[in-house]
């Protein structure tokens, strides 16, 4: 199989995780916070490291970690616990189900939301936020990047824009956590919400929400339960992550996320470089085909992805990033998300064929695996012009390769000459 | 019997802060452990750091210089 669907889930995971996972079944699998065994101290010692690893992955200073089960439980968590009666929040025009559905349900307890709008090729100027704002807007949330057209959004500048009106900026990071360096002090991220299944290369099952303990307070649990602390009392404990991880957690998958954040921050630029020249190839080679054929990209052309970036430079980039420590000495234009503004995510689009029957095409002649319709985004789609027909899809990973890319361009050049 | 010795215990409002607590101290080389919360202390079950009173000052300067989080500390707790 060819997985060009790496944005639903990344497949293969880190080649680390499977024996991670395994070991801890054999060796750890106790509960943490409820007993003083050996075995559950070592447990909550592998959930303390994960926590300490996704904070200085995340650049996140004085915050903390809760675990979930994805970034949709994570952003329920966030939407349905911090919105109160009377609440506005204003939110980006490519934001995912995970974000429109919980929204439209709070809709019923008079809360309210506004978009930021997008052109026709995703792109948002911040500059459009603070005509948006009202007396009761109580939080800007975003994707950090779409998961239709790849854009990463100008997460910094929609950071300042927050910071200046005193209202916090949440982010789903679903698309763009382990593409690229996301440090939430820098970029002025209040509250993040991950997966742990997509470019983290982990298990599913694992997501997280890292926040404040301010934020913390004003966030009601969605799950209640017991935590092993503050046992005595019906009322659930304030501190955090107490607050918001009743019942046990999932230690498999935390203890697997553990492992492939390892493996990819080792191996973080070979997987980069080669999400960015497979998806530089495709590209060209869509606009190619788009030339004789109805098939068109959707989002922003090579140049504004920044996918001419000189390798080298994505590779010093990531290597000062990674030691976080110098961010004084970096001009915000240096970050590598002030450069690279595409996750390895494309979609195409035809007003004149199924799309549907070219995916099913590449996947029976090619085994080669793509992402047809919504994407569970409409109003991404909306944005995008591509609604109600939606997108083919197509994502990359580090598995695989050029020759894969191109066999995939030979396949749909093919489909367009057989219809 | 075993003979009582008296302990300097830290209590916390969560595991995580325990065990975040036991680490750095780890890492600074102070002597302690996690126990479970003696019940007459705290109605809650949960860890606390145990810690010989001998080694108090680098207790306090450790909690004075360093980023942990706990409930209150506890001296000269008798216990085996």
């Amino acid at each position: 199989m060819i997985n060009f669907d790496q944005a639903s889930s990344s497949f293969p995971k880190a080649p680390n995780l499977p024996e991670a996972v395994a070991e801890f079944i054999r060796t750890g699998a106790s509960n943490i916070n409820r007993g003083s065994l050996n075995i559950s101290y070592e447990a909550s010692q592998l959930v303390y490291k994960t926590r300490e690893y996704l904070l200085d992955y995340f650049g996140a200073k004085n915050k903390q970690v809760v675990f979930t089960k994805n970034v949709t439980e994570s952003l329920n968590l966030i939407l349905k616990g911090y919105l109160k009666n009377g609440d506005h929040i204003i939110i980006s025009g490519l934001e995912h189900n995970a974000v429109m559905r919980p929204l439209k349900a709070l809709e019923k307890s008079n809360i309210s939301y506004s978009i930021i709008p997008s052109d026709e090729q995703g792109s948002i100027n911040a500059d459009c936020i603070p005509a948006l704002i009202k007396p009761d807007t109580k939080a800007i949330l975003t994707t950090a990047a779409s998961n239709v057209a790849g854009n990463i959004l100008p997460l910094r500048q929609i950071g300042k824009v927050a910071r200046l009106n005193h209202i916090p900026y949440f982010v789903d990071a679903a698309q763009l956590a382990g593409f690229l360096p996301l440090n939430m002090d820098v970029l002025g991220i209040d509250l993040l919400a991950i997966t742990g299944h997509k470019s983290l290369l982990g298990p599913h099952g694992i997501g997280a929400v890292i926040l404040s303990d301010e934020i913390g307070k004003k966030i009601e649990p969605l799950i209640y339960g017991g935590t092993g602390s503050v046992s005595d009392k019906f009322d659930m404990p304030e501190s955090l992550p107490d607050k918001f991880e009743a019942g046990t957690q999932n230690l498999i998958g935390i203890a697997g996320l553990l492992a492939s954040m390892r493996w990819l921050k080792e191996n973080h630029i070979q997987v980069l470089k080669n999400e960015i020249a497979l998806t530089n190839r495709f590209i060209t080679g869509i606009n190619e085909l788009s030339l004789k054929y109805p098939i068109k990209l959707i989002g922003l052309n090579l140049e504004q992805s920044g996918y001419l970036i000189d390798i080298e430079e994505v590779e010093c980039g990531l290597n000062f990033e990674n030691l976080k420590k110098n961010y004084h000495l970096l001009e915000d234009r240096e970050l590598l998300i002030e450069k690279i503004h595409r996750t390895p995510v494309v979609s195409v689009y035809s007003d004149e064929i199924d799309i549907a029957s070219l995916s099913f095409y590449l996947e029976s002649e090619g085994k080669i695996a793509t992402r047809v319709g919504m994407q569970c985004s409409p109003l991404a789609h909306t944005s995008l012009k591509t609604f109600p027909k939606g997108t083919l899809r197509f994502s990359f990973g580090y598995n695989e390769t050029i020759k894969d890319v191109d066999y995939c361009l030979k396949l749909i050049k093919e489909f367009f000459s057989e219809e | 019997m075993q003979e009582k010795t008296r302990f300097d215990l830290v209590l916390f409002d969560s595991p995580h802060h325990a065990i975040s607590f036991e680490q750095k101290a780890k890492a600074m080389n102070l002597g302690g452990r996690l126990i479970p919360v003696p019940r007459i202390l705290s109605l809650s079950c949960g860890m606390c750091y145990r810690s010989h009173i001998k080694d108090r000052g680098l207790l306090k300067s450790f909690i004075n210089n360093e980023d942990v989080k706990f409930q209150k500390i506890v001296e000269n707790f008798e216990m085996m």
